[in-house]
């Protein structure tokens, strides 16, 4: 078994900054990712291929920065690509499913102390007509626009969160046919929270802001405040879709539904923290209501419950690229101080810095994050032939009557109706499945989470075996 | 990367261009292509979060079935089939 000081899981911003700094102080890193590439979403290998706005060209530099700080030391860190975990076993052994395309057939790893980076994903709430082909989330077409690649002909934003802005920007700068912007938070959400930005003072992500919304008022696109997609008319792809307006707690308005004719829809509120490995390795979580998911718990230099693993970037808590680098540079310098590397009394000076950059940036995602959070009225669309589990195909119908049936929690109706046994493990429905509960039930009991399970993704019978 | 470089595969017996550095997911999307596989009870789906995590864009690729196409970069030649879930009879990957 190989064997390194430490393990960096996830090389998006944070994990690619950890490795260059633990591979700076002199640490033996092994670096490791699912992707072809490392850069993780927006530091892919291809960037933005799209001309962007001033914002764009930071982030384009602030990419190439990072990348090129990594190329320098590249050579001390032992980088598996190709590569999913599917265990962690005594919070310190990696086991590893090396995918077509992996250039190492090593199945486990063992370091001393172990960073957890591999960030989040979409926010999604089930809908009428919602796994149609021509339904992305927002991340998934943004990906696409990026890489000049328009999978259709008229497209239609919906849902809630700041991801929504830049897709609208991509897809304009891109020569897209953009119908119609629909966002579930009012203009009274709105106002209020940018006068909580404007003293978060994140003077680059309200620079982008500002260049997204002039760029989408100038092309004069329609923006929808206080409406949510009700459902999509299709029978083998999207045909069309009709929006609805909500109310305060984003509650359907009957009567003010409306068709618009698109073929192609983004869809999602916001992000969501990928949690699945430090829950294997046993970490504490909490429901953060104000935030509206899972986060683990952490101490100011970014260790979890359990000591020596730590977690960077937005598999903790959604701010962007740019907490991601510090908080991939705080984790590095803190387990190579554990690993006797670095001199005790230089840590404090070292981390300043980056700690002081991130108190705001916490502060600016705490808020884009309530913007997004889901209402409870949302759930009012649903119809009863409404899909809640993509994979196994469980519509709203089979949880009512395993509830009827007295489902009591997750873990019940999971095995009463197969809802989150499929492929993706729960990762989609498993975050509406307690509010589906509450509501059918008529009951709000503490908030629930799947069992974690190995393995993490799903691998191969050989894999397995060995 | 040369973005530009394009070649052939093969996407249920009909030949389509991809370009070099896009994933067998985006070529198909690139080329038209959104229906990637159909379920058990026969519904259409296609690429839906495009990172790997949703598992809806699984099609056979040279054979293996459950690939995810958009984790896949697309390479000359590749034979790509609309994974059919009802038809399947051993999958190659296992969950718990």
């Amino acid at each position: 078994m190989r064997e390194v000081e430490l393990i960096i899981i996830g090389g998006g911003p944070a994990g690619i900054t950890a490795a260059t700094e633990a591979a700076r102080i002199g640490a033996s890193v092994a670096l490791i990712d699912e992707n072809e590439n490392l850069g993780g979403k927006v530091f892919g290998p291809t960037g933005n291929a799209i001309k962007g706005s001033a914002s764009d060209k930071i982030e384009k530099d602030i990419r190439s920065q990072i990348l090129k700080d990594f190329n320098r030391v590249s050579d001390k860190i032992c980088v598996f690509l190709n590569t999913e975990v599917w265990d962690i076993v005594d919070q310190r052994i990696v086991l590893l499913y090396p995918r077509a395309g992996s250039d190492k057939q090593i199945k486990r790893i063992k370091g001393e102390k172990l960073i957890i980076s591999i960030g989040a994903f979409e926010k999604a709430i089930p809908f009428p007509g919602w796994t149609l082909p021509g339904v992305f989330s927002v991340g998934g077409l943004n990906t696409l626009v990026k890489k000049k690649i328009l999978p259709g002909e008229r497209f239609l934003l919906a849902g809630a969160g700041p991801l929504q802005l830049v897709l609208a920007n991509h897809l304009i700068n891109a020569g897209a046919n953009l119908s119609a912007i629909v966002n579930a938070a009012s203009l009274r959400d709105i106002t209020a929270s940018a006068f909580q930005l404007f003293a978060s003072i994140d003077s680059l992500k309200l620079r982008s802001g500002f260049d997204y919304l002039r760029n989408i008022k100038r092309h004069n696109i329609p923006i929808y405040r206080s409406h949510i997609i009700s459902r999509i008319l299709g029978t083998s792809e999207v045909e069309k879709a009709e929006i609805v307006e909500v109310d305060r707690s984003w509650n359907p308005v009957r009567g003010t539904e409306k068709e618009i004719n698109v073929d192609t829809i983004a869809y999602g509120f916001g992000l969501i923290p990928c949690t699945e490995l430090t829950r294997l390795c046993g970490c504490k979580h909490i429901y953060d209501e104000h935030l509206g998911y899972w986060r683990v718990e952490l101490n100011d230099r970014m260790e979890t419950t359990v000591p020596g693993v730590f977690a960077a970037g937005d598999g903790l808590t959604i701010k962007g690229y740019s907490a991601a680098i510090e908080e991939g540079r705080v984790a590095a310098i803190e387990a190579c101080t554990q690993l006797d590397r670095v001199d005790k009394r230089e840590v404090d000076r070292l981390l300043r810095p980056s700690l002081r950059k991130l108190r705001r940036f916490n502060r600016f995602g705490q808020i884009m994050d309530s913007l997004s959070a889901p209402r409870p009225g949302v759930f009012n669309i649903l119809s009863d032939d409404t899909i809640v589990c993509r994979c196994e195909e469980v519509t709203v119908r089979d949880v009512i009557s395993a509830v009827a049936d007295g489902a009591r929690d997750v873990n019940d109706i999971k095995r009463r109706t197969r809802l989150g046994m499929g492929h993706c493990q729960g990762r989609i429905c498993g975050q509406v499945i307690n509010e589906l509960m509450w509501k059918f039930s008529g009951i709000r009991k503490a908030r629930d989470i799947f069992t974690s399970r190995i393995p993490a993704k799903p691998v191969s019978f050989e894999c397995l075996a060995s | 990367m040369d973005m530009d470089e394009k070649f052939e595969i093969e996407v249920d017996g009909k030949t389509l261009l991809a370009s070099s550095g896009q994933t067998i997911a985006e070529a198909l999307l690139a080329n038209g292509v959104r229906t990637l596989r159909m379920t058990k009870k026969q519904a259409p789906r296609g690429v839906y979060c495009g990172m790997g995590i949703c598992y809806e864009c699984r099609m056979i690729v040279n054979g293996m079935p459950n690939v995810r196409t958009c984790m896949t970069l697309a390479t000359p030649g590749c034979k790509v089939i609309t994974q059919d879930d009802s038809d399947i009879k051993s999958p190659k990957t296992v969950l718990e």
